[in-house]
């Protein structure tokens, strides 16, 4: 992994021209932008953390330049409104159950020039995950990385055996952004379904070529609920990763949280990816691949409300109770200092800190192998619902996949370098 | 235009008449001609000394020759290099299918390696073969220049059909292919056949033309006359 951000790095300077313009091109155009930070429950946070906050509105968060952080953005407040907000929905007459997945499978690897990026142990995990996933009685899944057509296919042979229907997107789309969505087939009604692919303008260019062939996108997938008769748009994604393009992550909220938000109030629209950013980082310097330490976390923290705001979203792991992530970004030892993160995970604190929260972690095996110590532990993988109607209720969230695995003479290791996100959900 | 011959003893020509950088002067660059003063013919005629004297190093091409063989050297490492980075570190699993995405980065690092070295050393060694063909021709050495020039241009010829048909096909001819191992496979084998051929009917070709410009402008012929014998040489000044 340092050999590809390095190549990364040594591209980007090799190629100026491939700057890439992360402002919207139509921003001020949706009434979400004009929000002062100040007025919205979602936003006001970063107001608090900013200087200036007072006087920003969404659309600033865009402009770096804009931006300057005195403090954490702490969302506590927002993912405990979320939890009370939930809370006083009342109970539905006649719910049917959905079990809603999203997971990172990491089945990458790719090579360019002249270097390699990949999770470990791909062939040996490649093997198992599409039976192992489709075999733990999910209704959705939500999956990324998933990047081979060979892998795809996979996956649709598995479906086929078990009862699920797929979407993939274009081949060639499909080999870029790398986004599956798997319904159970029970489920869909004979009503038209209705798919979308989108590839976001918002990119690091350079993934795609001269890198391994990456550009980030959408998959939509509307159909009806054959129990409910209930209209479900399920979205999928997977944000540009690296800290440090938390503008790309941004506006490729935006874009997701317009299309979330295009639809019906009283349909259901169900967002899950990994959107390689957590809702806090305790302090702006963390990880570090053994010279400088990687600063601008703070700006990481913007991409959850700023989803949320322009979606009309809550996050279906804060609905039960508030989401753990300021409590379990405490319990890691800071100020960050390379040598303990680099020779144990979380420098020892994987024992310690419950895996309820962190989907990409050091205490992940594969996730150590990569990133060890270069980044912070953070929730990236995440179940977003649009309810205007209030036709859901949450009644689990939970990681999924958390445990090594025996992979026989391969060895153990966790299926992938994420862990999933699950939700148990009630929908009349 | 063929001019006027000269006694072989005779200086065949100056620098000025020939410039040194003229590549395929023919009998004008002949080494070290003892001219530095007049030279009186065995009739008695008085030969003009060379207007500068300095002595001129034949163009045998051998530079060339090594500069294209060391850059095509470093074209064929860095191919193999290559090979060796698709089937190692590039973590490619053989008996999966090709993966389209990766035909822009077939595309770049492929022809990368071409325009570093390959093309520069073919372009090299042809004009070093080229000088060689004149070279050697002038030096009396019998070639079947007409033979190596269509041996060369059939070569080329086939060489660089192969090479093109099989970039041009190279997509479908992948997706055809069950495998990796196939589509890589036929790629290389292709890149190495093809590239073989090219070099070698670009060589044969340029030496055989070179044969072909020297022998047409420099003849070597008994030249006899009332009190002197010699040969009589031929050239383009």
């Amino acid at each position: 992994m340092h050999a590809h951000r390095l190549t990364i790095a040594a591209l980007l300077t090799l190629a100026p021209a491939c700057a890439d313009d992360e402002i919207p091109n139509d921003l001020g155009s949706r009434p979400e932008d004009d929000v002062l930070l100040i007025d919205s429950p979602i936003l006001q946070h970063l107001a608090a953390a900013l200087e200036d906050g007072d006087t920003l509105r969404a659309s600033d968060l865009f402009f770096a330049e804009r931006l300057r952080f005195t403090t954490a953005p702490d969302p506590s407040e927002l993912l405990a409104a979320q939890a009370s907000e939930h809370a006083a929905l009342p109970p539905l007459a006649e719910p049917t159950t959905l079990k809603v997945l999203t997971y990172n499978t990491g089945l990458l690897s790719r090579w360019y020039p002249f270097t390699h990026v990949g999770v470990p142990k791909y062939r040996e995990r490649r093997a198992e995950t599409a039976a192992r996933l489709l075999g733990d009685g999910w209704d959705v899944l939500f999956l990324q990385e998933v990047w081979e057509l060979v892998d795809v296919e996979r996956f649709a042979a598995e479906a086929k055996a078990q009862g699920y229907a797929i979407y993939a997107g274009s081949e060639e789309k499909h080999a870029q952004h790398g986004v599956v969505l798997l319904v159970r087939e029970a489920l869909i009604a004979e009503a038209a379904q209705e798919f979308v692919e989108e590839q976001y303008e918002a990119q690091r260019e350079i993934e795609l070529f001269p890198g391994p062939g990456i550009k980030r996108g959408l998959l939509g997938w509307s159909f009806t609920h054959a129990a409910t008769g209930r209209r479900i748009h399920l979205y999928a994604t997977h944000f540009t990763a690296f800290p440090e393009l938390w503008q790309e992550r941004d506006v490729q909220a935006r874009v997701l949280g317009g299309r979330a938000r295009s639809h019906a109030d009283e349909d259901v629209v169900l967002v899950g990816g990994d959107l390689n950013a957590g809702p806090y980082y305790p302090e702006d310097s963390f990880g570090s691949d053994g010279e400088a330490t990687l600063s601008g976390w703070w700006h990481n923290a913007m991409m959850y409300p700023l989803l949320l705001h322009y979606g009309g979203l809550y996050d279906s792991h804060s609905a039960l109770a508030p989401a753990q992530d300021v409590a379990r970004m405490q319990q890691l030892s800071l100020p960050f200092e390379f040598g303990p993160y680099k020779k144990d995970p979380l420098a020892g604190r994987c024992a310690e800190i419950p895996v309820d929260t962190f989907t990409g972690t050091d205490c992940n095996s594969l996730y150590f192998g990569q990133y060890g110590a270069t980044e912070y532990p953070a929730r990236l993988d995440y179940i977003f619902v649009r309810d205007v109607g209030q036709h859901v209720r949450v009644v689990s969230s939970a990681l999924e996949y958390t445990e090594p695995l025996d992979f026989g003479a391969a060895g153990r290791f966790e299926l992938s370098d994420h862990y999933g996100q699950s939700a148990t959900l009630q929908i009349e | 235009m063929i001019g006027p011959s000269f006694l072989l003893a005779v200086a065949l020509a100056s620098p000025a008449e020939a410039p040194a950088d003229s590549g395929e002067g023919a009998g004008a660059v002949v080494p070290a001609p003892a001219a530095t003063a007049d030279v009186t013919g065995a009739d008695g005629a008085i030969a003009r000394p060379p207007a500068t004297s300095p002595a001129t190093r034949a163009k045998t091409g051998r530079g060339l020759l090594i500069a294209g063989g060391v850059l095509t050297g470093l074209g064929v490492v860095g191919r193999i290099g290559l090979e060796v980075y698709w089937s190692t570190a590039a973590q490619i699993v053989p008996t999966d299918p090709f993966a389209r995405w990766s035909t822009a980065n077939l595309v770049f690092v492929t022809n990368w390696n071409n325009l570093m070295f390959f093309g520069p050393g073919l372009g090299l060694l042809t004009a070093g073969a080229y000088r060689r063909g004149g070279h050697e021709a002038r030096l009396g050495k019998v070639r079947d220049a007409k033979r190596m020039r269509l041996v060369g241009i059939g070569l080329l010829s086939g060489g660089l059909g192969l090479w093109a048909l099989s970039r041009a096909l190279f997509l479908p001819i992948a997706e055809a292919c069950p495998s990796n191992r196939c589509a890589y496979t036929t790629l290389e084998t292709t890149f190495w056949i093809g590239t073989g051929a090219i070099f070698a009917g670009a060589a044969h070709l340029a030496y055989g033309t070179g044969c072909s410009k020297a022998a047409a402008k420099v003849s070597v012929a008994p030249s006899l006359g009332p009190g002197f014998a010699g040969l009589g040489l031929a050239g383009r000044f």
